[in-house]
């Protein structure tokens, strides 16, 4: 076999449940680990409790809304496709964009993580290189190929879920002393007021489990993969979540809101620190190091594969559409990652980037439910050959997350008022330079020779 | 179902319902601990009505994760021969 490219955009067809699995907690299991203790800084422990709650009700929405989409059209493009065929083009490239800012701030925002704690190890190491190493390592392996990737996700993911699940049953079953007064204690610091503003950092626990569904295109039988890997994940996710804040809660004080939990970098290592038991300490110390690298290792896949798709579609030039002939991976918009995560890696603002990926996520979250909805009303009959997977409780419940996402959106005014105008304007800007750049690509969508499908229900009322 | 172990595919279909069962029942198990032991610990803070809020998500996230991963389940049993997913 030759090392020659192709314009040909066939992806290879090897991942299984436990790859998409690998890839969705693997991106966002980094946010239990850090970053959703800040919901405590502003809400207390009920405020957590109730962020947790709400997010993970609007994530188990999006995740069965992805499920459902993902299994159906089998595009790597995931929410940017979705948008394409049931919203529109200008709408589409915007959400592509999303996708694609949102995993490769977060990406940079985990390898400046990964260098911090190996400079933490290693105090000779200095920041800068780590971070390039890191980003430049992922990116390798990324480009060599998906299922390599995805099963060095799998069992990084593995271990530090494991860890959750350790430190848990030991905290529960008395290996190490609780303070439940702690509970008590800084159960709401902050009022009423304190439990709606904890809402804006609800997301962390769960940030970018939709991404799962974007590895359909390279699913043997992504109808059954996609499905059963992004619940498993999503459980997961809301198990592990729950685990982490009822531990960390019952170990460290959050009373004032300007110290202890609310504030700690690494929740997780920290509270393990405060028990005093060393292989607790370690196996914690190891998951907060892993599940940054998984993190990281799974944003190149999915911003890549946004990054394709959009390319695919002549929103962005053509070049980044090919595929490697030998690994069969979307290579060019693989290693296009690495400049852009630098960018961001060394802008010097690490909140600002993270808020400007979540809120770049919170925009998905509004029109993933509305793809659906658009769906369900193009084509409503449930035969096999178009839904292979129907989500319950439709449209109903793709309304309570729209409903959800705008909600969380409107609390980032308190505290980045300025970043969440900044990324609406942005993405306005976005939305009317691919809806002019689509005009001159323009051509028909044939769903039958596209989709396999056929046509929707409201060509056949114009027939 | 051409070519296709009746047998074989039962028995993974099996498997595919206990990693169901077994997650709905690990995620109702540990959601459930969790929010009724901080409830009943911190929740005296807060009035009856604030406190209902938070049951009504419990309901709502543990209700439709479950009815979802359900129909998962009626998906895989329902296409598993016509796609062949156990091949």
């Amino acid at each position: 076999m030759t090392d020659e490219v192709t314009e040909s955009p066939g992806l290879v067809k090897t991942l299984r449940p436990y790859h998409v699995w690998a890839l969705g907690v693997g991106i966002v299991l980094v946010g239990e680990f850090m970053g959703w203790n800040f919901t405590v800084a502003k809400g207390g422990i009920l405020g957590s409790l109730l962020a947790m709650l709400v997010a993970g009700t609007m994530y188990t929405i999006i995740a069965l809304c992805a499920s459902e989409l993902g299994s159906a059209t089998k595009l790597a493009g995931g929410p940017y496709d979705w948008a394409r065929l049931f919203i529109g083009p200008g709408a589409a490239a915007s959400v592509g964009l999303a996708v694609y800012m949102e995993y490769i701030a977060l990406e940079a925002a985990d390898a400046i993580v990964v260098a911090f704690i190996a400079q933490e190890l290693f105090p000779e190491l200095q920041v800068f290189p780590v971070t390039l190493l890191v980003i430049a390592t992922l990116t390798f392996i990324n480009y060599r190929g998906v299922v390599a990737a995805l099963t060095l996700n799998f069992f990084m993911t593995a271990i530090a879920f494991f860890a959750i699940i350790v430190f848990f049953l030991s905290g529960t079953f008395g290996v190490f002393e609780l303070h439940p007064e702690y509970l008590f204690q800084g159960a709401m610091p902050n009022g009423l007021i304190g439990l709606f503003a904890a809402l804006q950092f609800g997301p962390w626990f769960f940030l970018g489990i939709e991404g799962a569904a974007m590895t359909a295109e390279e699913c043997k039988h992504p109808s059954r993969a996609v499905p059963l890997g992004q619940q498993a994940g999503m459980i997961t996710l809301l198990v592990g979540a729950a685990m982490t804040l009822f531990i960390c809660a019952n170990l460290l004080p959050s009373s004032i809101p300007a110290e202890g939990l609310g504030v700690s970098v690494y929740p997780l290592f920290e509270a393990a620190q405060s028990t005093g038991v060393f292989i607790l300490i370690a196996l914690l110390a190891l998951g907060t190091l892993l599940t940054c690298v998984s993190s990281a290792n799974g944003c190149v896949c999915d911003s890549s594969r946004s990054w394709f798709a959009l390319s695919r579609d002549h929103f962005v030039s053509n070049w980044f559409s090919s595929v490697h002939p030998k690994y069969q991976t979307p290579y060019k918009a693989v290693i296009f990652t690495m400049p852009i995560a630098i960018a961001f890696a060394f802008s010097g603002y690490l909140d600002q980037v993270i808020t400007f990926s979540i809120v770049s996520g919170l925009l998905c979250y509004v029109l993933i439910p509305f793809s659906l909805i658009r769906f369900r009303k193009m084509f409503p009959t449930h035969i096999n050959k178009v839904r292979p997977f129907v989500s319950p409780l439709q449209p109903w419940i793709s309304y309570l997350a729209m409903a959800i996402a705008i909600v969380i959106m409107s609390t980032l005014f308190w505290g980045y008022r300025y970043n969440l105008i900044f990324a609406l304007a942005f993405y306005l800007i976005a939305y009317f330079y691919f809806h002019n750049r689509n005009k001159k690509f323009k051509k028909g969508l044939d769903w039958g020779e596209e989709m396999g499908w056929p046509n929707p229900s409201h060509h056949d009322k114009k027939e | 179902m051409d070519g296709v172990s009746e047998t074989k595919y039962n028995k993974a279909f099996a498997k595919d319902t206990y990693l169901i069962v077994g997650a709905i029942t690990l995620l109702i198990a540990v959601q459930g601990y969790v929010v009724f032991t901080v409830l009943s610990t911190a929740g005296s803070v807060v009035s009856p009505a604030i406190r209902a809020i938070y049951v009504v998500f419990f309901v709502l996230l543990v209700g439709i994760e479950t009815m979802g991963y359900w129909q998962v389940r009626h998906s895989i049993k329902q296409h598993m021969f016509d796609f062949k997913y156990y091949d």
